[in-house]
């Protein structure tokens, strides 16, 4: 199933896209280029724009600008018909009227690609743990099983993309967890390109090569899972994706990659990685550091006071108030050693400074 | 206890008429009485052995069966174009279409009188057609329009994104899923056509007659009891078009468990 594809080449180029719907814009100018065998995920909250993206490559809906190309040609304005893009539902659109072999089997024969319809239906079958199902009816299947039936479905035709659209969303954690592990085996045994829509972080975060973030129409940041957890561009990223603690200042000093911070409200100064931006001096920016990566003792630089806790097995996470703001930090629970710390107890916090995340600021924006 | 007595008197009272006419349409006497003297088929003989109420019966069930499906299909494209393509002032087409359905029937005779004549249709089978049209769209509408509604337009979309063309997607999607909806239409259009009285009664003439007015027209001549025996086998067949429609609606209710 691997395709000769020069890397450069991607298979699914989203090219400037807009989308204005009665003068509201949907989706606003966005370009991202994915490539063959891909896991990408548009990760954003209801009314970002994600769906409509997602409608717009598979056909349903006409760009208002900006083109849609697969494999370098244009298919923005080519029916849904007539693309090589599997779909699969939300709510899943099995046909009530059909069993499960005809419902499978309904793109092969759409396509008119009969020959060894009957094994590949099956093979399919057996991929996605379905084998023996072949009469039941679709009402008749658990709604773990009908996932898998959507997703044999839309991949026995072999699909170059195949788009998901928040399919989990309807199941309670355990299945979904177990068919999060599974699609991304289902992918990778295929090699098939997934473009996943979701509004759950760890949902992104633990299936997908790259996410793209999406907010009020844009993509704010289109990267690996792990560089759009720590290195979030933008405010809204580092908040969406996990949880985060944000700290606003101004640059004081810039030199040799590095950037010293006046923070607000606190006299502490902190050096940070520039990464690629240079920032002039008195620049208004934002640093992000991950729950996890704060340090928590009695000789830190931020003095402050335990709000509340609360215990998760392998770590506690602490609500603190202090100077900079209410801060949270994550540590490990060590077995035996104690209680955890009460409220109203004061600590002092700080920070690695190579888990810090810059994030040039807008003024005025919070 | 006062008001159970009413119900079960009028549950009683209301298929009384039917009964009568049945029971009536057995009597051995040669005009129409209750109760009968005597037991006979002969005017059930009689009417089936009667050119003229047969022509009579066969032109009314071919006007039932042509309005039934022209406003069906009509029906389902206003539909199609309500529901799924949610055209502008489509709301306002639906009060339009549902209107016959509150017009008195009286002036519908009237206008329809005035129409068809303009149009050199009175007294003609295409004219009768053209107003069963009118007559019976309400009653196609409401369960097609219903059906439509309830049927998902992403199963539409799931054989799209299948590869199956416009055609396929009609035949193989949407038209099993709105199915119970269209029998009911069809068999509704169809009764609400064959048991017509008040309109055609306008429009009928020398030339085209229906079975209904036919029969209403024979009880102002004269009283033979072949009118009982016409309204027996018109009941048995009203009956017997409800009791398919409630085994279709007893599918439909299987069908959409999910």
């Amino acid at each position: 199933m691997a395709r000769d594809n020069t890397p450069a080449e991607p298979i699914l180029s989203i090219d400037h896209v807009t989308k204005r719907f009665d003068g509201a814009v949907a989706v606003n100018s966005v370009s991202i280029d994915i490539m063959q065998g891909e896991f990408v995920t548009l990760l954003g909250p209801s009314g970002c724009g994600k769906s409509t993206l997602l409608r717009m490559i598979a056909g349903f809906e006409t760009p208002t600008q900006g083109r849609i190309l697969m494999r370098g040609e244009d298919m923005s304005h080519r029916p849904a018909y007539d693309r090589e893009i599997g779909l699969v539902f939300q709510n899943l659109a099995l046909f009530p009227h059909m069993n499960v072999f005809d419902n499978v089997a309904f793109g092969l024969r759409a396509r008119g690609r009969t020959d060894g319809l009957q094994a590949k239906v099956q093979d399919m079958l057996a991929l996605v743990g379905l084998d023996g199902f072949d009469t039941r009816r679709t009402g008749q299947i658990s709604g773990g099983q009908r996932q898998r039936v959507a997703l044999a479905r839309s991949l026995v035709t072999q699909p170059d993309v195949l788009l998901l659209d928040e399919p989990l969303s309807a199941l309670d954690l355990k299945l979904r967890r177990q068919l999060q592990t599974e699609l991304k085996r289902i992918q990778q045994e295929t090699g098939i390109t997934f473009v996943f829509v979701t509004h759950d972080q760890e949902e992104a975060l633990s299936m997908s090569d790259r996410i793209a973030v999406m907010n009020a129409g844009r993509v704010e940041q289109f990267s690996s899972a792990v560089d759009t957890y720590h290195r979030p561009a933008t405010e809204f990223v580092a908040r969406f994706v996990g949880e985060t603690n944000l700290l606003r200042g101004q640059v004081q000093a810039a030199s040799g990659g590095r950037v010293t911070l006046k923070l607000d409200n606190v006299t502490a100064t902190v050096t940070a990685p520039a990464g690629d931006t240079s920032l002039g001096l008195g620049t208004d920016v934002a640093i992000s550091i991950r729950p996890e990566h704060m340090t928590l003792g009695t000789d830190q630089p931020i003095a402050a006071q335990v709000l509340s806790h609360s215990f998760s097995g392998a770590t506690i996470t602490y609500a603190l108030d202090s100077a900079a703001g209410r801060l949270l930090a994550q540590v490990p629970f060590q077995p035996g050693g104690g209680h955890p710390l009460p409220a109203k107890a004061p600590v002092s916090v700080g920070w690695t400074d190579t888990a810090v995340t810059l994030i040039p600021g807008k003024p005025g924006r919070s | 206890m006062i008001p159970r007595y009413i119900g079960i008197a009028v549950l009683l009272f209301l298929p009384m008429p039917i009964l009568i006419v049945v029971l009536s349409s057995f009597t051995s006497a040669g005009y129409l009485s209750f109760p009968i003297k005597g037991l006979s088929l002969r005017w059930y003989a009689e009417f089936l052995g009667s050119a003229d109420w047969l022509r009579v019966l066969g032109t009314s069930a071919l006007l039932a069966l042509i309005g039934a499906v022209v406003s069906t299909g009509a029906c389902f494209a206003a539909a199609w174009a309500v529901v799924r393509h949610k055209i502008r002032f489509g709301a306002t087409y639906e009060t339009i279409l549902l209107a016959p359905l509150i017009f008195p029937h009286a002036a519908i005779g009237v206008i329809m009188i005035v129409t068809l004549s303009s149009l050199g249709w009175l007294g003609t089978f295409s004219g009768l057609v053209l107003v069963h049209c009118i007559l019976t769209i309400p009653y196609a509408y409401r369960p097609v329009a219903a059906a439509l509604r309830k049927s998902d337009a992403a199963l539409e979309e799931a054989a799209a994104s299948l590869g199956a063309r416009p055609w396929r997607t009609f035949w193989m999607v949407t038209l099993p899923a709105v199915r119970p909806g269209l029998v009911t239409s069809l068999l509704f259009t169809f009764i609400i056509s064959f048991d017509e009285v008040t309109v055609t009664l306008f429009l009928v003439g020398p030339f085209v007659m229906t079975l209904p007015v036919q029969v209403f027209s024979e009880v102002l001549e004269s009283a033979s009891p072949i009118i009982a025996a016409v309204s027996a086998a018109l009941v048995l067949f009203t009956s017997a078009m409800v009791f398919i429609l409630d085994r279709v609606i007893g599918i439909q209710f299987f069908v959409e468990r999910d």
